[in-house]
């Protein structure tokens, strides 16, 4: 051994006691030795060096594990769970016998779960962390009490930086839980749309089809018994008479009246679409369009399609018809009624006209709002409208839908 | 003089009472039931034995193409005009299918009417000229086949293509320089060639075999 000045050996024997004794916290054996051993550079203890550094860098890794750690807790559980595992990793890491966490919502989490309420601990022997997520707009309260020894700064700033990151967790959760409400909300409220859109249109095709029933009943009828009564009374005068004129004039009128009449009995809801079926209905509607040649195919082999199915797609048609007899400048139209399999039927409008430049454009000619609402109908029984169109080349609307298809809201 | 017994079909109180008016003035025609549905207008048919009927299409209960179809079976003799609003190629085709002899719109002109009665009584069908011509319009053309148009002679082709136009008896007559009875022997032997039972499904089979310039209906 050494030789050394009196009285200094002992210690130096109990410094080299204290730096090989694994139990006790490095940092502590630091400040002891540095006192005691008069040795600035060291040279004197490279090993003692060396596992101050080894030491060092340990705690250094220790820290860092924490947040890796607690970082992976929440990326892979539920909260409740990774907040539990984030605050024994918290105390195990601090040396405290308890920790706990406090959000902005008041809501609480600690550990051990049935330790000693949040906050209500001996404040010497606590410390309190706010930690900062979502640019401050979340914050959270960690405390950690009963510690064994005094935490040192570096591993306060780590349990600072794992605090920020709940508080970054937490803040993502709840987000998450807002878009979550917000989608759901959002989808009940297409859903209620849905209905509210099925109703109404429901409600209209019904109120279509009572105003033609009462038209077709009542005034045509009155107008009907009415020419009768002219023309009977027409019989009883003489050709000279001046009556003769004034009754001819009124059966004139009367005449132009039941056309007008049946007229708007056909725009509202041609008979042909409730007596003899979606086909008949197509034909009558494709006899009222003069100068545009006309093909029309029909291969339902004579069977009737559901109510639903069939008004909605003579609207398609009617629709359809319309912007290429309005707009297009065709000179053929062709419409095609098919059942593709069993299961579902198609109906197919196309034209030779002048096709629409920009299908998106179309919208502000006032063409398009009619299509988007033939789509939404389409859409309403389970069925898709498709609508393909080139500049110079033409236009062809293709409908197709479920033949399963029942709604009572059109009855 | 024999007078045309005739039996009215309509579920419209005043509408009826309105062709009531209307006939009752004309004295070849004698007004001999009234019925508000088809079922009643069947019955009458078959204990009144009427000449003709006229029926109402869009009827409460029984419509006007049933009742057509079941007077055709329980009574036969009683010829049918459907008088309705529907201006409708579908509704004629039904008609005809039904068995119906003639049919007219409810906005006729009196004379009109007298003229359809007075045709379908002579055994002719009369339909509405306008809504024939939309219907022969439909009928797309198929060259190929139809031999049966092939046995026709040429003056059976020449009435045939006068059936197009819903020219009667009398005026294919005057226009070809023979006989209505005439006429009417050669449309018989057109029906029995073609195996239809009425002018206008041969009509029909005319188009269909392109007897007919299209454009011309």
């Amino acid at each position: 051994m050494r030789r050394l000045p009196p009285g200094r050996d002992r210690i130096c024997r109990v410094a080299y006691a204290i730096t090989t004794d694994d139990r006790l916290s490095y940092g502590r054996t630091t400040l002891k030795r540095r006192k005691i051993v008069d040795d600035p550079d060291g040279i004197n203890s490279p090993i003692r060096e060396l596992r101050r550094l080894y030491r060092d860098a340990e705690a250094k890794a220790a820290r860092l594990r924490l947040i890796v750690d607690v970082r992976t807790m929440f990326d892979a559980g539920p909260v409740d769970a990774s907040m539990h595992g984030a605050l024994s990793a918290i105390a195990g890491f601090s040396g405290a016998s308890m920790a706990s966490i406090r959000a902005e919502t008041d809501m609480r989490w600690q550990f051990p779960a049935n330790g000693v309420e949040h906050g209500a601990l001996n404040e010497s022997t606590a410390h309190a962390f706010v930690g900062k997520g979502w640019a401050g707009g979340e914050q959270v309260e960690l405390r950690i009490a009963g510690l064994a020894a005094a935490l040192e700064e570096a591993d306060r700033d780590a349990i600072q930086v794992v605090t920020d990151q709940i508080a970054g967790f937490l803040a993502s959760e709840r987000q998450r839980v807002l878009r979550g409400q917000l989608t759901a909300d959002l989808k009940a409220r297409e859903r209620d749309l849905e209905n509210l859109v099925k109703a109404m249109i429901g409600a209209q095709e019904q109120e279509r089809r009572r105003i033609a029933y009462d038209l077709h009943d009542g005034v045509a009828q009155s107008l009907v018994s009415l020419l009768f009564r002219l023309e009977a009374a027409g019989v009883t005068v003489s050709d000279a008479s001046p009556a003769k004129e004034a009754i001819e004039s009124g059966i004139e009128i009367v005449r132009m009246s039941i056309g007008d009449v049946r007229g708007a009995i056909e725009a509202l809801r041609p008979a042909e679409l409730d007596d003899l079926g979606l086909e008949a209905a197509l034909r009558a509607r494709l006899d009222d369009i003069d100068c545009v040649q006309i093909s029309f195919h029909a291969d339902l082999g004579g069977s009737r399609l559901s109510d639903v199915l069939e008004v909605t797609l003579y609207r398609v048609a009617q629709e359809a018809l319309a912007n290429a007899v309005k707009h297009s400048g065709c000179s053929r139209i062709d419409l095609r009624l098919a059942s593709e399999h069993p299961q579902s039927v198609s109906l197919a409008i196309t034209d030779n006209g002048q096709g629409i430049a920009d299908l998106s454009m179309s919208r502000e000619r006032g063409q398009g709002v009619g299509m988007s609402a033939m789509r939404e109908r389409m859409a309403l029984i389970g069925g898709s409208l498709c609508v393909q169109s080139e500049p110079g080349g033409g236009t062809s609307v293709i409908a197709r839908a479920p033949v399963s298809v029942t709604l009572k809201e059109f009855m | 003089m024999n007078r045309y017994r005739i039996l009215i079909a309509d579920d419209h109180e005043l509408a009826r009472s309105g062709l009531v008016a209307v006939l009752a003035s004309a004295p070849e025609l004698e007004i001999v039931g009234e019925a508000a549905d088809g079922m009643t207008a069947v019955a009458l048919s078959e204990t009144l034995r009427p000449d003709i009927a006229l029926l109402d299409i869009r009827m409460g209960g029984m419509d006007g193409l049933e009742a057509a179809a079941e007077i055709r079976q329980r009574a036969p003799e009683t010829l049918i005009i459907m008088l309705t609003m529907h201006d409708s190629v579908d509704y004629l085709e039904a008609a005809i299918k039904a068995g119906a002899s003639g049919y007219a719109l409810k906005d006729i002109r009196r004379d009109a009417l007298l003229q359809v009665i007075a045709n379908v009584a002579a055994g002719q069908s009369f339909f509405d000229v306008d809504l024939m011509r939309r219907l022969l319009r439909r009928v797309s053309p198929e060259p190929a086949g139809d031999a049966a148009i092939e046995r026709l002679t040429v003056r059976e082709r020449e009435i045939l293509v006068r059936l197009t136009t819903g020219e009667t008896n009398k005026e294919i007559a005057r226009s070809l320089g023979i006989a209505p009875g005439t006429v009417k022997v050669h449309v018989e032997r057109i029906l029995d060639k073609l195996q239809v039972t009425d002018r206008t499904q041969a009509a029909v089979m005319a188009v269909r075999a392109g007897l007919v310039d299209q454009d011309s209906l």
